[in-house]
């Protein structure tokens, strides 16, 4: 039995169209588990659910044993970053993160203190602690956002794009910075980000969502590497698709009517067999080279490192390795 | 910038334009002629104890203060719960609604108080009071609703759910989290709404009962049968009581409130 559980969510304003239709999506205790997708495909309504604040039209979501589907917010108790941060404006840092354990009726007011200074010195904004919000910077607000929703110790962490709002060196770093803090209170994190890159990186598990349905969730190993449909693969890389008579070609051996797809870094070039081809375009990616090959079957992006420099007009042979073709069954 | 010449003699006049008529008032009210003059005889603080001996004026000032203040909390009341309800339910009902709501500031006022007359008070025989509570109110709505809408589309909303989520039930959070913020706004709704109303002529002349004045009425009554100062030192009286009022609101609003140095 797995920790939390979404089982059969339905979500629809109107009754007609599904927003999310028959969603399932098992959570583990401890991981942090990303929903990814393209805007519009559910993530963020999958993510309200949970947090209560989007009512369903059917399913349930169980979490630790407990049915949670007709939980009010207030009663949740999880703990959510939203993307705008939403910090107070009226409050000081301190009074922000305090919120949480005052709205709790603790009355101890050193407890209260020493629960949110460490949570301060854990998200390391203990310098700004008798500031205003608007006093501070876009990472600094991340923090503290991430310390008031941590410090009521919520089962459930639950990260709306926290980091869309920052620049891309920031991002980098606040990203390593929720991986750790994640990791050292092993809490069970809910992430929702439309960035691959930021979302492999840090994930345990990913939920890959579509059209208002999860079409995939796994590691982010195997996302990357079998990845379930033409939609993922492009997600993730793959840059070349063909039928499996052109995979025949190449050097592979299955047939029938599959999809294959591989990545422009994983062709050989001038092996014994293979398609023959002619190089139309070169650009330079830094310690490697990508050509666009012009074959019989059509147009491949293809990557080669530095050691062979090949010209445009060059004919070449192209071939593949079972290894590195993906087969996507449709 | 606009460093021309003209330009500058265009905002002295205006600043002149507007504030002469002022400092004049303040000269005759200071004066002890027994008449309106700019004839300086002698300072007297004189006309100021008559405003308060006056019957008239002074039942004329409580009724208006009470009257004002009453409408004008009413209708702020009135104008957050309109303004939750047309902000968190966008579309063309609700742009039409708020166009409703602000349409009775379009109204002449002598046009509102003769409607307001013939329908509350002849047709449907509501005591005059109310009627001139509904009256007012009607003045004050449109300030406070425009103003109190348009600061709650400037919150966040999602501050509100981050409430919720840390504990706070709905009707709490809203008080706690968004109402502060929403400070600045209801404050010169405030103030907009209880000037407008305290001001205000056409519409109490219609619902003002029998043996009760509002303030500007009664002081225009006193003005057509005395010459004295006395009404020129309750203006200057009023005048100080507005600038305290903004010297309040703009301590309450201002910096510190928000964290901005």
């Amino acid at each position: 039995m797995s920790f939390g559980e979404l089982k059969g969510i339905c979500v629809s304003y109107d009754n007609k169209n599904m927003i999310l239709e028959n969603l399932d999506l098992e959570i583990h205790k401890g991981e942090l588990l990303s929903l990814l997708g393209p805007s519009g495909c559910g993530k963020t309504t999958t993510l309200r659910v949970i947090e209560g604040l989007m009512g369903t039209v059917g399913g349930t979501f169980i979490l630790d044993g407990k049915d949670m589907t007709h939980v009010p917010v207030h009663d949740r108790g999880f703990g959510v970053v939203f993307q705008s941060y939403a910090l107070f404006p009226h409050l000081s840092v301190r009074d922000n993160i305090a919120f949480g354990l005052k709205m709790r009726k603790e009355k101890n007011k050193e407890l209260i203190n020493e629960k949110v200074e460490k949570m301060a010195a854990l998200t390391e904004i203990t310098p700004y602690l008798d500031r205003f919000p608007k006093q501070l910077s876009g990472g600094q607000r991340q923090r503290v956002a991430l310390a008031r929703a941590l410090v009521i110790e919520p089962k459930l962490l639950l990260l709306d794009e926290p980091l869309s709002n920052l620049d891309a060196q920031l991002r980098i770093q606040m990203r390593t910075t929720i991986k750790r803090i994640q990791q050292e209170l092993g809490i069970t994190t809910i992430f929702v980000t439309h960035d691959q890159e930021e979302c492999f990186s840090v994930s345990d598990r990913v939920a890959i969502m579509d059209k208002g349905k999860i079409v995939q969730c796994d590691t982010p190993e195997a996302i990357y590497h079998k990845p379930a449909n033409e939609m993922i693969a492009r997600f993730v890389g793959f840059k070349n698709f063909y039928s499996a008579d052109v995979y025949k070609d190449l050097g592979g051996t299955n047939g029938g009517s599959t999809l294959c797809c591989s990545r422009p870094s994983d062709f050989t070039i001038n092996a014994a067999n293979g398609i023959d081809g002619t190089i139309e375009v070169r650009t330079y990616l830094g310690s490697s080279y990508q050509y666009e090959v012009n074959t019989k079957h059509g147009f491949f992006t293809v990557v080669a490192t530095e050691e062979k420099v090949y010209n445009i007009g060059d004919e070449i042979k192209l071939s593949i390795s079972e290894d590195k073709t993906v087969i996507i069954g449709e | 910038m606009y460093k021309h010449r003209g330009l500058k003699a265009i905002a002295i006049l205006t600043l002149l334009f507007i504030f002469v008529p002022l400092i004049l008032i303040m000269i005759t009210a200071f004066n002890e002629a027994d008449i309106i003059s700019l004839k300086f005889t002698g300072v007297s603080l004189k006309w100021f104890t008559k405003v308060f001996k006056s019957r008239s004026l002074t039942s004329a000032l409580k009724m208006s203060f009470s009257l004002s203040l009453k409408a004008t909390i009413l209708g702020i009341f009135i104008g957050i719960l309109a303004s939750i309800a047309l902000v968190k339910i966008p579309g063309k009902l609700s742009n039409a609604l708020l166009s409703m709501f602000l349409s009775s500031s379009l109204i002449p006022g002598i046009v509102m108080g003769f409607v307001l007359f013939r329908f509350l008070v002849v047709k449907l025989a509501i005591p005059m009071n109310t009627s001139l509570m509904c009256g007012h109110l009607l003045i004050i709505l449109p300030y406070s609703i425009r103003l109190i809408s348009a600061g709650l589309k400037e919150c966040d909303v999602s501050i509100e759910e981050a409430a919720r989520t840390l504990g706070c039930k709905p009707f709490k959070a809203f008080v706690i989290v968004v109402l502060p913020d929403l400070k600045g706004a209801i404050l010169s709704a405030f103030m907009m709404g209880f000037i407008n109303s305290f001001n205000n002529i056409p519409v109490s002349m219609y619902l003002k009962g029998p043996g009760m004045n509002t303030l500007p009425y009664a002081m225009m009554n006193y003005i057509e049968y005395n010459y004295d100062p006395t009404a020129s030192a309750l203006s200057v009286m009023l005048m100080l009581v507005t600038v305290a009022f903004m010297v309040i609101i703009d301590l309450l609003t201002g910096k510190k409130s928000d964290g901005r140095k």
